[in-house]
């Protein structure tokens, strides 16, 4: 059976998912990952390991610089890496047909650092772009799917009429994670989905992760910077610095066995430059 | 998804069963307005709902919204305990009529 089928049918993912040697079901397997962009000194990845399994939600947490981002776009198949493989729901990216992507990205939904819309088109248009691609509803269904998942980023449904253009910036945040979620997808992908928001929205957005977990069966990746956010969703965080993971567990086992650079990150204390590297 | 109409204390209703979601919601749909726009009184029998995903719940929010504009009632009966959460998750469990069972709906 194909691996990926009934991805969307949240409690059941784990009898879907790939099953590895040591007998776990792995919904992201990230294998010695490089990524190393042209022009650039060093590599931004250098040799990934990580495994993300269903049904969890795991921040990903670093400086800023760390490669958080990168590493997000190599497991949304958005970038080729310069060696090491990915494994998303037991494709490898690297071989994926086209129709298999197709497939791929109808269980994917991703929400971008910087909301990335359409401008010339309406919010709810925006919305409603996944659904015209992936399924075949009629408009009224789509129309109402739109206002739900609106509310559901507590934003006002009347907000689907509006432009891009005319919402603020933690707004146009809020409309991409709607976005994110129309297809309820069993893979959901967040870049800093709270940065920048006000105390109540951010609480709001983080309720509704944990809701998407429990209720629709997500397995959700979460890249951050808010601590506490980090601290009430994620079930796992991975710590990454300077291309490569420094620790991964629970905050607990962070807590009790990290190093201090670990503690640091988790404290929020910059790094200290030894050198005066800017002369 | 598969789906039965019956008639049971002079209400219409629709009993669906296994998983409304994006492929078999349109068929939802289409049974449910047809039956409001025959202005019944209609209830959806959930009881054997495995799943349902936001495409199914806006079906049911269309149906129930041409039912308050053709007058006709329109609610829930026995809805299974992975498709309640997914009302709730949408706030909806306070907007939708839902009973229990035919007969409280039929009492109601
Ligand atoms: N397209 C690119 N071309 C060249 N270098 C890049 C590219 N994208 C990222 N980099 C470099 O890779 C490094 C990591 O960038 P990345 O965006 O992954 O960091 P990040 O951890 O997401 O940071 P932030 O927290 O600020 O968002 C940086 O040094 C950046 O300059
Ligand atoms: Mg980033």
């Amino acid at each position: 059976m194909d691996p990926t089928e009934h991805m969307a049918a949240g409690p059941r993912d784990t009898e879907n998912a790939i099953v590895t040697e040591d007998a776990e079901p792995v919904v992201i397997d990230v294998r010695d990952l490089v990524t190393h962009y042209p022009g650039n000194a060093e590599p931004t990845l250098k040799g990934v390991n990580m495994r993300i399994y269903p049904n969890e939600i795991v921040c990903i947490m670093g400086g800023s610089g760390s490669g958080k981002s990168t590493l997000l776009r190599q497991i949304m198949a958005l970038d080729r890496p310069t060696s090491g493989q990915v494994r998303i729901l037991g494709h490898d990216l690297s071989a994926i047909g086209h129709r298999d992507m197709h497939e791929l990205r109808k269980k994917i939904g991703v929400a971008f650092q910087g909301g990335a819309m359409f401008n010339s088109m309406t919010v709810g248009e925006n919305l409603k772009l996944p659904l015209r691609e992936h399924a075949k509803l009629a408009e009224e269904q789509m129309d109402i799917m739109v206002r739900m998942k609106l509310a559901f980023v507590s934003l006002d449904p009347e907000t689907a009429l509006k432009l891009p253009s005319e919402l603020s910036g933690g707004m146009l945040k809020r409309a991409a994670m709607a976005r994110a979620i129309m297809m309820d997808p069993g893979l959901l992908f967040c870049d800093e989905p709270s940065a920048g928001l006000d105390p109540a929205v951010s609480a709001a957005l983080d309720d509704l992760i944990l809701k998407l977990r429990d209720v629709m069966g997500m397995t959700i990746v979460v890249v951050t910077h808010e601590r506490a956010s980090a601290f009430k969703i994620a079930d796992r965080i991975v710590i990454l610095d300077k291309g490569k993971i420094l620790m991964s567990g629970t905050l607990d086992e962070l807590r009790a066995t990290g190093p201090k650079r670990v503690q640091d990150l988790l404290d929020g204390v910059p790094e200290e430059t030894e050198v005066a590297n800017w002369i | 998804m598969e789906h039965e109409v019956r008639e049971e204390h002079g209400l219409s209703i629709a009993a669906f069963r296994g998983d409304i979601d994006f492929n078999t919601s349109p068929e939802a749909r289409r049974v449910l307005l047809e039956l409001v726009e025959n202005r019944q009184d209609l209830m959806v029998d959930m009881s054997s709902v495995d799943y349902i995903d936001s495409s199914g719940v806006a079906s049911l929010i269309e149906a129930f919204q041409s039912a308050k504009t053709t007058g006709s009632r329109f609610g829930l009966v026995a809805v299974s305990p992975p498709a309640l959460r997914v009302l709730q998750l949408a706030h909806l469990e306070k907007v939708l009529p839902i009973y229990d069972s035919v007969a409280a709906a039929a009492d109601a």
